[in-house]
């Protein structure tokens, strides 16, 4: 462990180093390793990707075959990636197909089905879940002042009202459109920026603290 | 053992049956002591001439010889004793006696063991075995019964101090000449070395080693007395000073006085032998003729008043104070303790005998006997004491001196001497005298004229019986006894007299006439304490309760009459205690006044405290709880004593005993006087506390215990705890089947989705949508945001299809709200001609953009147009760093696209693509600000517009970099509004279009009615706070009751039959 972490910490600090002065500084060398770290890093990203997939999958399969808690949810994942993924496989296995007919109908075959899982089930059910945060802000609006007495809530509540209305105003209170361009917008605006620049702030000091070696998100 | 009092006479205690007096040792003969430790035999003759004093290297190593051998200047012939004891056969010398039995001894020893024994030295001519002396005599050696048995043939008590030996012969510590070996005497039973040296044997072995002198010097002043004076005459000679001039020795053709038993060689006389100057002071005249030697005494003890001795001059410390005319001068003694009495003359100077009396005192020396007085046995009687006149007593019992000084005596001694005027001489120490002092228990040491006592000193005791008639050898005055009282007269005398009960009573009577301030106590126990707040407790009986007092007795219990309690005791005795019933206390035994010492009686005409009541308490005594009334024990009760008891036993109070458990006073065995104990190292012996009365014997804890004191929240308590265990236990656990586990949901959450549902879709539907009126709810214009977009895309090239890049960087999950404004931009693009690649960061962008693309296309009217119009570059991995490297080298990132397709650079709808530079426009479509900033930070290229369509929740956080002088983003839509006004705005009139205006209703309703739900809530919120401030400024309701101590406890069987508790509900908010 002592190894490996400090074999890590140099490796991270050089690569960070290269890439931010390769992002500033247009030299040879620079120009040169800065795009093969970032092919590196890109290739590794999609290795992590589907090595978390085979860990999710191994953990729900360990899941099921113990009959755990939950191993019908388990099932259900593994079933449906087992579906997908087949189906994927099955486009790329019609060109294997004998004849184009064949080919053609697999590969539609292939697509359309993963176009129904998306569209009819991934899409939905994403969806749905959006939408049930809807009705949770709302009672949660609905019951702050209960839950929180004092002003900063009273003004949210009508704040909140404020824009609910003149997003979608009825037809005598158009103008509540024009005003909320010329209230909300500046006050909003402002404090998007403060937040955005704490935000670049924070990440800056990540990044430094990560290039120094400090922090070590890799790793113990 | 028994610590009862028991006569003198007593060798045996006749209670317990344990020795009073020590056993003596048996004879030396009988016991196998080293040869070394035998006395040498003593010579068969004591020489005339007195020898000189060996040589001081030897003296040493014999003085202990030579006291053996009786060749001291104190010790006196063998025919002295005899005569001496002729004239004073009442008193003998003790030491002497001690002497002489050494000397019998040793002439027995000398015949069966004569080889043991070590030759006597030159300087110790006797040589007899002491402890062979001792051993020879009786068990009860003469020197410790003769005058005792002498006196008692006339019927008088025994002086036990005349039974120490030979008379004449016993002197402690006493240097012999070692030339001059004692003759044995008729009462030489003394050892050699317990004789008083003879006055022809005075040496000083030891000392300095020049020979002692043949006179002793004379005894200091306060040494002498009539009891010393009894001693023989070495005792009775002035003992010169240590700065006097030596006392000139005697002839020494005359008869030396014994050796004094128990002296050293440099104490020894200086009569009979040289004594060195330096030693004068120690030496003594001789002892006067017929006088025995004073056994134990040395010379600058002797009295000066002793005829025989010369006045020595003291220190002025130990001069007498001036003695008044008639009073003795009293040697030694401070002015306090001179005595009132009148003195006799001064003390003659030595006789022609010249016997020096060494290491005697006054006191000592008037123990010599008296001429006058016939030559007593030599019973063991100090000579020294046997050589004090008899002690006579007087009308009131006391003892009255002999009318000398006392030596080393107080003045109220001496004062106790007989008022005539004492005899020229010295009187010589009447065992008889003393033994009737001892009788009367008035010694005048210790009685003296009340005049001159102290208060407490003055009473002299009632004689325990009547004074028994002089005897003819008593002399008619009386003689002081120092050192001796009542009842050390009668001490090794087997008396066959009675001997008298102690009388309490008379002790008591004697006591409650006693002014005695700090007696009074004692005498106020026989009677009742009339003052209101006495100050001692009282003596004499209690009083009687009332009866309303008394209460139940406990068994066993016997009704104990009231005694006077002292108010101190009184007052912590608890009312209400019934002592009737309780057994009688055994009283004390009644002592006649006339026993009791004068310093017991209370002076006449005093009257005894009173008694207080037991009811009465003294002021600011603290009050007792009340219990069981009980009469206090009687009088009789504590001042009789069981019949054969001399003292009284220890009485507790009713009041006290009846605190004590009933049943463990069962367990008490019986106390009987004469029981006796059968077991242990004290068997056979009576009158013992049996050791298994309470402790051994097992009883059950008493019934009666202590009342308790609870109070009020005690008893709640207790109360309480009873209802709840009663309560736990009457009530049978009430088991109910487990019902399914439900699944609790909040109601309100239903209502506000239900509503939501509804407002959401039924616009929707065509019935309710007909009823709807029209502009209820006005599409919206393009936003200021969406116009820029707009202008950029009516901006792109027509020469040459315009390229554009956009990022599908959303999930699936907000398709519903992008969607449409995709779908309208992507319309415009298609409808400008404009080719599109798509790309995405998400794995699920590759395909929504997919969707999307092929359905605007067939709006469009190019469905056919993939891989021409538009191409799907599918997923970039890595997130931040895949853009970087997807802008850096977008064809080394993307290999295939989204269809499998190989080269996707190469197709038709990405011709001449050489780089990112190469889109003309680039749109990033996102529900987070997130995804277009790192679009932003890694992709967008400086004169390159990058426009950002986001969702409505995105859209404060992505409108900053829509402001500035070169913003990065060109343009920005949001929402449904920017997509139906984006539609307006290119006049797209599509189904989508169409679905997106239908959706507006629902939407705005959707909108509305979420405000509603929000307002209602706060309503809601803001009465029920009124509300309960309402409450809370309402006063309180009191309780009625306290609360229950545990609510009813029901139990659910659970799945698996294990019972829960089940708990009450707690109240929502």
């Amino acid at each position: 462990m002592k190894l490996r972490l400090s074999l890590a910490v140099p490796v991270a600090v050089v690569s960070g180093v290269v890439t931010l002065l390769a992002f500033f500084i247009r030299v040879e060398p620079l120009t040169t390793v800065f795009p093969v770290l970032l092919q590196w890093a890109a290739t590794l990203a999609a290795i992590a990707l589907l090595a978390g997939i085979v860990n999710l999958m191994s953990v729900h399969i360990r899941k099921v075959s113990a009959f755990s808690a939950g191993w019908a949810y388990s099932a259900v994942l593994v079933i449906a990636f087992v579906f997908v993924i087949f189906m994927w496989l099955l486009g790329y296995a019609a060109a294997f197909a004998p004849d184009e007919p064949t080919r053609a109908d697999v590969i539609k075959l292939s697509q359309e089905s993963l176009n129904v899982a998306f569209q009819f089930v991934q899409t939905p059910v994403e969806a749905s879940l959006s939408a049930l945060l809807v009705v949770v802000m709302v009672l949660a609006g609905a019951r702050l002042i209960r839950a929180r007495r004092h002003w900063s809530a009273v003004l949210f509540i009508l704040v909140s009202l404020f824009l609910l209305v003149s997003l979608a105003p009825l037809g005598p209170l158009s103008f509540a459109q024009g005003l909320r361009d010329l209230l909300i917008q500046p006050l909003a605006m402002g404090a998007a920026r403060g937040i955005l620049l704490g935000i670049a702030l924070g990440a800056v000091a990540t990044g430094l603290r990560v290039i120094i070696g400090v922090d070590h998100p890799y790793g113990d | 053992m028994c610590s009862k009092l028991n006569p003198d006479t007593l060798d045996v205690c006749q209670f317990c049956g344990a020795r009073l007096r020590p056993l003596v040792l048996p004879p030396t003969s009988a016991l196998d002591l080293p040869s070394d430790w035998k006395k040498p035999a003593p010579p068969p003759a004591p020489a005339p001439e007195p020898e000189p004093k060996p040589a001081a290297g030897k003296e040493a190593d014999d003085w202990l010889g030579s006291l053996r051998s009786g060749t001291s200047s104190f010790e006196s012939t063998p025919e002295e004793p005899a005569a001496d004891s002729g004239a004073a056969p009442s008193v003998d010398d003790w030491l002497a006696k001690l002497r002489a039995q050494d000397e019998t001894q040793e002439a027995e020893e000398e015949a069966p063991q004569p080889a043991t024994e070590e030759p006597a030295p030159a300087q110790s001519p006797e040589g007899g075995d002491w402890l062979g002396s001792l051993r020879a005599s009786s068990a009860e050696p003469d020197w410790l019964s003769s005058p005792v048995e002498s006196e008692s043939q006339n019927g008088e008590d025994v002086n036990w101090l005349q039974s120490f030996g030979p008379t004449d012969e016993t002197l402690i510590g006493a240097v012999r000449a070692p030339t001059q070996p004692e003759p044995p005497a008729a009462d030489s039973e003394l050892p050699e070395w317990l004789r008083p040296p003879s006055s022809t044997d005075e040496t000083l072995v030891g000392a300095v080693g020049e020979p002692p002198a043949a006179e002793e010097p004379p005894l200091p002043s306060w040494l002498e007395s009539p009891v010393i004076k009894k001693a023989t005459g070495p005792f009775d000679k002035k003992i010169p000073t240590p700065i006097e001039a030596p006392v000139e020795p005697p002839p020494p053709a005359e008869p030396q006085p014994k050796a004094v038993l128990g002296m050293t060689d440099w104490l020894a006389s200086a009569e009979s032998q040289a004594t060195p100057e330096s030693l004068d002071w120690l030496t003594s005249p001789p002892p006067d003729e017929g006088q025995k030697p004073v056994v134990g005494a040395t010379d600058w003890l002797q009295s000066p008043e002793s005829e025989s001795l010369p006045r020595a001059e003291l220190p002025e410390w130990l001069k007498p104070p001036p003695s008044e005319e008639g009073q003795k001068p009293v040697v030694g003694v401070t002015s306090w303790l001179a005595s009132t009495e009148s003195a006799p003359p001064p003390p003659a100077p030595p006789d022609a005998e010249g016997k020096a009396v060494i290491g005697t005192t006054d006191w000592l020396a008037s123990f010599q006997p008296d001429s006058s007085t016939p030559p007593a046995k030599k019973t063991g009687a100090t000579g020294w004491l046997s050589s004090q006149p008899p002690v006579s007593t007087g009308s009131t019992g006391t003892l009255k001196p002999s009318g000398k000084s006392v030596l080393g005596a107080a003045d109220w001694l001496n004062s106790l001497a007989a008022s005539e005027p004492a005899p020229d001489a010295p009187p010589a120490f009447d065992a008889q005298d003393f033994d009737q002092a001892m009788k009367s228990g008035e010694p005048d040491w210790v009685i003296g004229n009340d005049e001159d006592l102290p208060d407490w000193m003055k009473q002299s005791p009632p004689p325990a019986e009547p004074t028994p008639p002089e005897t003819p050898s008593a002399s008619p005055s009386a003689r002081a006894v120092v050192g001796t009282t009542d009842w050390l007269k009668n001490f090794g005398k087997v008396s066959d007299e009675p001997t008298p009960a102690f009388d309490m009573a008379a002790v008591t009577g004697e006591l409650r006439e006693t002014d005695s301030s700090d007696l009074d106590w004692l005498a106020s126990l026989d009677k009742p304490i009339e003052a209101a707040a006495p100050t001692r407790p009282p003596i004499g009986p209690l009083p009687q309760p009332t009866a309303a007092e008394t209460g139940p007795l406990p068994p066993g219990g016997e009704g104990i009459e009231n005694a006077d309690l002292p108010p101190w005791l009184a007052a912590m005795r608890p009312t209400g205690l019934d002592i009737t019933g309780a057994a009688p206390l055994p009283e004390a035994p009644a002592i006649a006044s006339a026993d009791l010492p004068d310093w017991v009686k209370p002076p006449s005409g005093v009257s005894t405290a009173t008694s207080i009541s037991p009811d009465e308490t003294l002021p600011g005594a603290p009050s007792f709880p009340s219990a069981p009334s009980a009469p206090l024990p009687s009088a009789a009760a504590f001042t009789e004593a069981p019949a054969g008891e001399d003292i009284t036993q220890a009485v507790v109070p009713l009041w006290l005993r009846q605190m004590r458990p009933p049943d463990s006073q069962a367990a008490i065995l019986a106390l009987e006087p004469e029981r006796e104990e059968t077991a242990g190292p004290l068997a056979g012996m009576r009158g013992i506390l049996p050791a298994e009365s309470v402790i051994a014997v097992a009883g059950k804890p008493g019934s009666a215990v202590a009342q308790f004191l609870i109070s009020d929240a005690q008893e709640r308590r207790a109360e309480m705890l009873r209802a709840i265990i009663q309560e736990e236990t009457a009530e049978p656990a009430e088991i109910r089947p487990r019902k399914r586990a439900r699944i609790h949901y909040s109601f309100g959450r239903l209502i506000v989705a239900l509503m939501l549902i509804a407002v959401a879709i039924l616009p929707l539907l065509p019935p309710v949508a007909a009823y709807l009126p029209i502009g209820l709810f006005p599409f919206p214009e393009l936003s200021s945001g969406g116009r820029p977009l707009f202008q950029t895309i009516e901006a792109l090239p027509s020469d040459q299809p315009p390229l554009a890049l956009i990022a599908f960087e959303y999930e699936p999950a907000y398709t519903g709200e992008l969607n449409p404004i995709i779908e309208s931009v992507l319309a415009h693009l298609m409808k400008r001609g404009a080719r599109i690649a798509a790309v995405s960061t998400y794995p699920t962008g590759a395909l929504i953009a997919q969707n999307v693309m092929d359905r605007v296309a067939a709006e469009s009217g190019v469905a056919e147009g993939y891989g021409k119009s538009y191409i799907n570059l599918g997923y970039i991995p890595g997130g931040a760093t895949g853009l970087q490297h997807f802008a850096t080298a977008p064809t080394a990132t993307i290999l295939r696209d989204f269809s499998g397709g190989e080269k996707p650079f190469e197709r038709e709808a990405l011709t001449g693509f050489t780089g990112l530079e190469n889109f003309d426009l680039i749109i990033v479509v996102s529900a987070s600000h997130d995804d277009a900033q790192r679009w932003i930070g890694q992709v967008k290229r400086e004169g390159q517009p990058m426009s950002a369509i986001t969702s409505a929740a995105a859209e404060p956080l992505v409108a900053p970099f829509t402001g500035g002088d070169t913003p990065p983003i060109t343009g920005l839509v949001s929402g449904l509004a920017g997509a139906i006004g984006y539609d307006r705005a290119t006049g797209r009139a599509s189904e989508s279009a169409a679905q997106a205006a239908i959706r507006w209703n629902s939407f705005a309703i959707s909108l509305h009615a979420s405000a509603a739900i929000l307002v209602g809530g706060a309503l809601l919120s803001v009465f029920a706070l009124i509300g309960q401030r309402r409450t809370a400024a309402q006063p309180a309701a009191p309780l009625a009751s306290p609360a229950p101590v545990s609510p009813t406890v029901r139990r659910r069987a659970t799945k698996t039959g294990a019972a829960k508790i089940a708990r009450p509900k707690a109240r929502k908010k």
